[in-house]
């Protein structure tokens, strides 16, 4: 598959703070990129060099195999974009306002702006100026501004904040029926985890400025596994009963008190039956699944410790 | 895509109703303030010449303000509202995009100052004809004077509010654009003072003229681009 945006050994620094650093990231075409990383990781400041907003300090981003420069704008015409928060021309109406993108986007086509205002369900704007919008009809309106040029890349920062539940959920339906249906390539941010791991085909994760892992989704719902969950009073003596009684052996002490519990043959009855038997007192027992959110913290505490093992 | 294109854009986006009424509101005030010099009560002869020269002062000081405030609302403030991170991620050069702002508000402003030197001049001939306030009587040597005059006092104006986006740029701050377009009032009237003449000469339009060109060339290579 080929590669919508490459991006090679990005660095930007604002005022001698480094605000990413040695940025790699390959988007494949027509997949939706997760990129998650917690607020100030650097994720507006990647995406507005891959909008031409701001220049890298140093580094190549390639978009459809071609160079991005300070004179690349036939590349814009082909984007979609929410940067930073959904902005407006306030003191027009939402229609005006998208009448506008049509025009600076060389954009003919005005029936499109029904058929999106449709598909982001934004009802009863007009006559109404953008000024009079809640937050969330301004968030649906930017989206709707974002795919009104048919464009073949979408980068979005932060879409649903804003959003309520079911927003969210007819956002993320949009976005998966964009890709299967125009092919469309998507960069999506968010912290919102829960959300990005519904959508994602790849994810990038970045913190301080620098790309902690790029990883297909299928690679992570491998470490998503099944397991076990108990919280015991005693979880060094609880794990010793499991392996003499059960022969379980991929076990992990989280904490002094909580044992999580990978062996997929394990049954939860079983476990429960030895501790009462052995009289051990357990406050808990369940099977969980890891999250995004769980490997994300994985990612990030791994790279904390390698960080201190090169310190 | 072209600057007349772009030019029609900001046409359609920005509320130019408004401007024109405040335009209008100027140039009512300017005429009142034309009246009020003419009929002082003090021993000044008053002719075609000193009355122009009044009314040259009256729209120094609203239009080099309000080409500022036109700087500030139409282009700064798309820095401060970040409404420029929208419009910069079309497929334009961004140095057009605000070129034709520019050209846009300056136009405005020449627009106004036509109207405006051409009320005002109607308005003295006819008070002149219907009260005969004036030491002289209008004449086709009058006329052309007028025409120079106002001419120079456009270009030298659309200098000076140019110089109020440089500097309201250097911060991206409305504050600053408008509150460097009295200072620059007030050069202007410190430099007119020093002459000889009650006016700009060739010389004075001419190094405001460099000034501008110079003030946008660092504007455009150094400020459009720069969003932190």
């Amino acid at each position: 598959m080929d590669h919508t945006i490459v991006m090679h050994d990005l660095r930007k620094s604002y005022k001698g703070k480094v605000a990413v650093d040695g940025v790699n990231i390959h988007v494949k075409e027509g997949e939706i990129y997760g990129f998650v990383g917690p607020n100030g990781a650097g994720k507006s400041t990647v995406m507005k060099m891959l909008l031409n907003l701001t220049r890298p300090d140093s580094g190549d981003i390639t978009i459809w195999g071609k160079k991005m420069g300070d004179e690349s704008y036939e590349c814009l015409k082909r984007i979609g974009s929410i940067i930073e928060s959904p902005y407006f021309y306030e003191k027009i109406t939402g229609r005006q306002n998208l009448e506008l993108h049509c025009e600076y986007m060389g954009f003919h086509n005005k029936e499109r702006i029904d058929e999106v205002l449709q598909l982001v369900d934004l009802r009863d704007i007009e006559g109404k100026t953008v000024s009079h919008y809640s937050m969330g009809m301004k968030q649906r309106l930017a989206i709707a501004r974002a795919i009104l040029a048919r464009p073949e890349l979408l980068i979005l920062d932060e879409p649903i904040n804003a959003l309520d539940p079911e927003g969210i959920r007819e956002m993320r339906t949009l976005f998966k029926r964009i890709k299967q249906e125009c092919g469309t390539t998507i960069l999506i941010s968010s912290h919102i985890l829960s959300e990005v791991e519904q959508i994602a085909d790849t994810i990038g994760i970045i913190q301080n400025g620098r790309l902690l892992q790029e990883t297909a989704m299928s690679e992570i719902h491998k470490y998503q596994k099944d397991f076990i969950e108990l919280e015991v009073e005693e979880a060094s003596r609880a794990g010793c009963l499991l392996e003499e009684n059960l022969g379980i052996r991929d076990f992990k002490m989280i904490t002094e008190n909580v044992i999580e519990i990978y062996d997929s043959a394990a049954s939860v009855n079983d476990i429960a039956t030895v501790l009462v038997r052995e009289q051990v007192m357990f406050l808990g027992i369940g099977r969980k699944q890891k999250s995004l959110e769980d490997y994300f913290f994985h990612v990030i505490t791994e790279e904390g410790e390698s960080e201190e093992e090169r310190a | 895509m072209t600057i007349q294109h772009l030019i029609r854009l900001e046409l359609k986006k920005t509320p130019f109703r408004k401007y024109i009424l405040l335009s209008a509101l100027a140039i009512v005030l300017g005429i009142f303030f034309l009246l009020a010099s003419i009929t002082d009560s003090s021993d000044t002869v008053h002719d075609f010449n000193n009355a122009f020269q009044s009314a040259e002062m009256i729209f120094a000081c609203i239009f080099i303000v309000f080409f500022a405030v036109l700087n500030g609302e139409l282009v700064i403030s798309e820095y401060n509202n970040r409404t420029i991170l929208l419009m910069f991620t079309y497929p334009v050069d961004k140095k057009k995009m605000i070129a034709a702002k520019l050209v846009v508000i300056t136009l405005f402003i020449v627009l106004s100052l036509v109207v405006g030197y051409t009320c005002c001049g109607l308005f003295l001939i006819g008070i002149d004809r219907k009260f005969d306030l004036l030491a002289d009587t209008f004449s086709a040597a009058v006329l052309r004077y007028f025409i120079v005059r106002s001419a120079t006092t456009i270009v030298v104006f659309c200098c000076l509010g140019l110089w109020t986006f440089a500097a309201g740029m250097l911060r991206k701050s409305v504050t600053v654009t408008i509150v460097s377009s009295m200072l620059f009032i007030l050069l202007r009237q410190l430099v007119i003072a020093s002459g000889r003449e009650p006016r700009e000469s060739p010389g004075v339009v001419l190094v405001a003229a460099m000034i501008t060109a110079v003030s946008l060339w660092f504007t455009f290579r150094r400020k459009i681009t720069e969003l932190e």
